[in-house]
């Protein structure tokens, strides 16, 4: 059923596709599943599924492209990607860098989709374990990331990230429906979308920076020779980077069925436990290739975590596969617990699909890699406005909304005060990504324990969680102190 | 001066004539460009897979492209705002909601009112229900009744979001039954129904469309609709009004225009909306895609929408609602 011509070749059509919409900042892979959903009309629906497969798989990957090389992570799938993707082209890596994503992001979908093909019945059940009680704790050890995201200073890291906290509160109070901090801007009372924050966040400062510095003679070369080891994953990197795909794909996996947790939160979950387990931490930030591998191994294990709701409850867990479920819909598939019984075959060539859209999506990137890298050979008179039209477009193009724009350009200020009095971005952007979560959970809890919140510590998720994040905070003190 | 008169009856036929047919031209000349139809919430979400859907049917129509234009943000007031203060030709229309439209004009200083808009038809709507899973402890919505009357705020039941439409529907729901339930906010439909399948909540506020399926699959039960008659979908589960509670909610999904818009532009718009959905083939693809469609013509759904006005601006009042 997947492997007919036509089908096939609307996987190769959907990952090309993908690659691009994921690379350009502001349209995210969730946008471009939705532009294809008209297309799946009166396709078969293995074709269709391979269609929108292809796409969604390779719109992941594509945002780190940019996020490598012009330090503009296209998706919040990539906002853990720039940490050390970018400091890698920074240091003539480029090609190293890009290879080990599309490895990485490869492997990450292959084994996300052999948990959905294997385990998914049981996956689902940890899923519905998932309550409120556990996102909320969830995110609190999300937040114990930002001391191994503060690169030097402990106080700056923090500052960073409380400065997050304070911008997720912007928008509507979930309980109350009052917009906060909105000055009766009704362009604010949804928040600060996170992608808008993330261009600001990380393309203006780079933007301005490269406008200040003298252009250094890059030997352009280095960059073409395919040889040249700093162009490639050589086997023996590859042979020690196994655990961590491994760990990458796991975190990818668990916290994609977890409905509402999201991608960009499985990234910095993955990024965090490499470096715990590193024997060098303090080399991440600089541009290692574990610091690649793990965000771009969690980030494509998502996908296949992510179909374990839709597929067994019939419930999305993500905004991708929310336009799946109108998708499959059409299509006349019904998700549900019946889906791997009465319509097994339809099951089965959805995660078919899945597994030749990663193929797809390796071939294309390893092809890519070469056209890519072009983009770092332009000198920065180019560079510049490159950078800063495709942030317009992009911060633009996500609600078609020109305050958007505005927002964007105000953050990007925001980010080079930031970074030239070396405040590090990325605890601002966590923490952006995670308060919404936690605040809404929060507010959940306080509701279904009748304010009796204490309750949560009767559960043993909770429990664990709690372990955790205390060893977290633990050991990132520690680790701050041999530092220091 | 006979043939001055012939000729002043000719010239005043003649006149006339082309004047008729000026007028019909006029009216034939809209549209004579695309139509934009905004969206107040994102691509892929319930109202858009609608209006993707009804786009190419009105395009037959009309003769003209209609393309669908995602403006999310700010539970729709910007979509809204947009439609309301569009230039008022026809070119640009936009779908509105009952009660969600009219709701966030009572919780906050909205930039418009619902006067601003002219209805041109009804497209969805879908009456709101109570469901639980087939395993819990409650199987009818007398055993939920009597629970709640002795344990007023224990059992909790999921929305979609605060004062969205589920929410509302349970506000007065619980108003008109006499009963207290600790309303758990969820960001859509879909969460709240993970927390009830995995026992956080005991029961989820809804729409029909989002249930359809679990139900037929077994995993959910409705145990009350809150609509003016049974529902064949679920023809086993009463309407609170069966039951003497006359509390009746749902969603409406209406394409609307510009209040400003010419009669004679409004007029074409609601004549093709109207031949759309008595079209067969636009039913069997609705039904297909499982879209609880429910076509009301222009005069209807505009006394729905100020029915619906009124008793929210009541509801509004007697619960003591947030505005702002």
């Amino acid at each position: 059923m997947v492997t007919t011509i036509p089908t096939l070749l609307a996987i190769f059509l959907g990952s090309l596709g993908g690659v691009i919409i994921g690379a350009l900042p502001g349209l995210s892979s969730t946008l471009g599943v939705a532009l294809l959903v008209p297309f799946t009309f009166g396709l078969e629906p293995a074709t269709a599924m391979g269609l929108l497969a292809g796409m969604y798989c390779s719109s992941i990957y594509g945002g780190s492209i940019t996020a490598i090389l012009i330090n503009t992570p296209g998706t919040g799938a990539a906002a853990a990607t720039v940490l050390d993707g970018y400091p890698m082209t920074k240091n003539g890596q480029a090609g190293k860098a890009l290879h080990t994503a599309i490895i990485s992001s490869f492997i990450g979908g292959m084994i996300g989709t052999f948990a959905l093909l294997f385990i998914a019945p049981l996956l689902s059940r940890i899923a519905l374990k998932f309550g409120p009680p556990e996102t909320f704790m969830l995110s609190i050890f999300g937040l114990t990331i930002i001391a191994s995201v503060s690169s030097k200073n402990m106080i700056k890291g923090i500052l960073a990230g409380l400065l997050g906290l304070l911008m997720s509160t912007v928008g509507f109070d979930s309980y109350t429906g009052f917009p906060r901090y909105a000055f009766g801007n009704i362009n604010l009372y949804e928040g600060i979308t996170l992608v808008v924050a993330l261009v600001g966040f990380f393309s203006i400062p780079e933007a301005l920076t490269l406008v200040k510095t003298k252009q250094k003679q890059i030997d352009v070369d280095i960059f073409i020779d395919k040889k040249s080891s700093k162009n490639r994953l050589s086997m023996k990197e590859f042979i020690h980077l196994l655990p961590t795909f491994l760990r990458g794909s796991v975190t990818g996996t668990m916290i994609g069925i977890i409905p509402g947790v999201g991608t960009p939160v499985a990234c910095f979950l993955a990024y965090n436990e490499e470096k715990r387990f590193s024997k060098y931490p303090e080399r991440f930030g600089t541009g290692i290739i574990e610091g690649i591998a793990a965000p771009e191994t969690a980030n494509n294990a998502v996908e296949g975590g992510s179909f374990v709701p839709l597929l067994t409850l019939g419930i999305p867990g993500s905004s991708q596969t929310a336009v799946y479920l109108g998708a499959l819909m059409i299509l006349g598939i019904k998700p549900g617990p019946e889906l791997f019984t009465a319509q097994a075959p339809l099951a089965y060539s959805i995660i078919l699909g899945l597994f030749f859209a990663n193929v797809m999506m390796l071939f294309i990137g390893i092809g890519g890699v070469r056209f890519f890298i072009k983009i770092i050979k332009m000198p920065n008179a180019v560079m510049v406005p490159v950078i800063l039209t495709f942030s317009i477009i992009g911060s633009y193009a996500i609600n078609g909304n020109i305050f958007d724009v505005g927002l964007m350009l105000a953050l990007g200020l925001i980010g080079y005060l930031m970074r030239i009095n070396s405040m590090p971005i990325a605890p601002t952007v966590l923490a952006l990504i995670l308060g919404p979560i936690g605040e809404v959970a929060f507010q959940q809890t306080v509701s279904i324990t009748h304010s009796k919140v204490w309750m949560i510590f009767t559960r043993p998720i909770c429990i664990v969680l709690l372990v955790i994040t205390v060893l977290s905070v633990i050991f990132g003190l520690r680790k701050n102190r041999i530092v220091e | 001066m006979k043939r001055l008169k012939i000729l002043v009856v000719m010239l005043v036929l003649v006149l006339s004539i082309t004047f008729v047919f000026a007028q019909a031209q006029t009216e034939q000349v809209f549209p004579t460009k695309g139509i934009e139809v905004l969206v107040g919430y994102s691509a892929g979400g319930a109202t858009d897979i609608a209006a993707r859907m009804v786009a190419p049917y009105m395009e037959k129509e009309l003769g003209q492209v209609m393309t669908v234009i995602n403006k999310p943000g700010a539970g729709g007031e910007i979509a809204h705002t947009a439609t309301a203060a569009a230039t008022a030709d026809g070119y640009t229309l936009g779908y509105i909601h009952a009660p969600a439209t009219i709701s966030i004009t009572l919780n906050r200083k909205a930039a418009y009112k619902l006067e601003d808009f002219v209805i041109i038809g009804n497209v969805v709507y879908h009456e709101n229900l109570i469901v639980v899973p087939p395993a819990g402890r409650f199987k009818t919505i007398q055993e939920v009744l009597d629970f709640a009357k002795k344990n007023p705020k224990v059992l909790t039941i999921g929305n979609s979001g605060a004062y969205a439409d589920d929410h509302l529907a349970s506000l007065a729901f619980q108003n008109t039954v006499g009963v207290e339930f600790e309303d758990t906010m969820f960001q859509g439909t879909a969460p709240s129904l993970v927390a009830l399948l995995g026992g956080h909540i005991d029961l989820v506020m809804c729409n029909v469309a989002d249930i359809v399926d679990k139900v037929k699959q077994g995993q959910l039960i409705v145990l009350a609709t809150l609509g003016a008659e049974r529902n064949p979908l679920f023809p086993d589960s009463p309407t609170m009004k069966e039951l003497g509670y006359n509390v009746q909610m749902g969603n409406y999904t209406t394409l609307a225009a510009p209040a400003k818009t010419p009669p004679a532009i409004v007029k074409i718009l609601q004549d093709a909306l109207q031949k759309v959905a008595n079209s067969e083939e636009y039913v069997a693809k609705a039904t297909e895609m499982g879209l609880p469609i429910k076509y009301f013509n222009a005069e209807e759904t505009t006394e729905i929408y100020e029915q619906q006005a009124e008793r929210l601006k009541e509801l509004w009042v007697l619960l003591d609602l947030p505005t702002t």
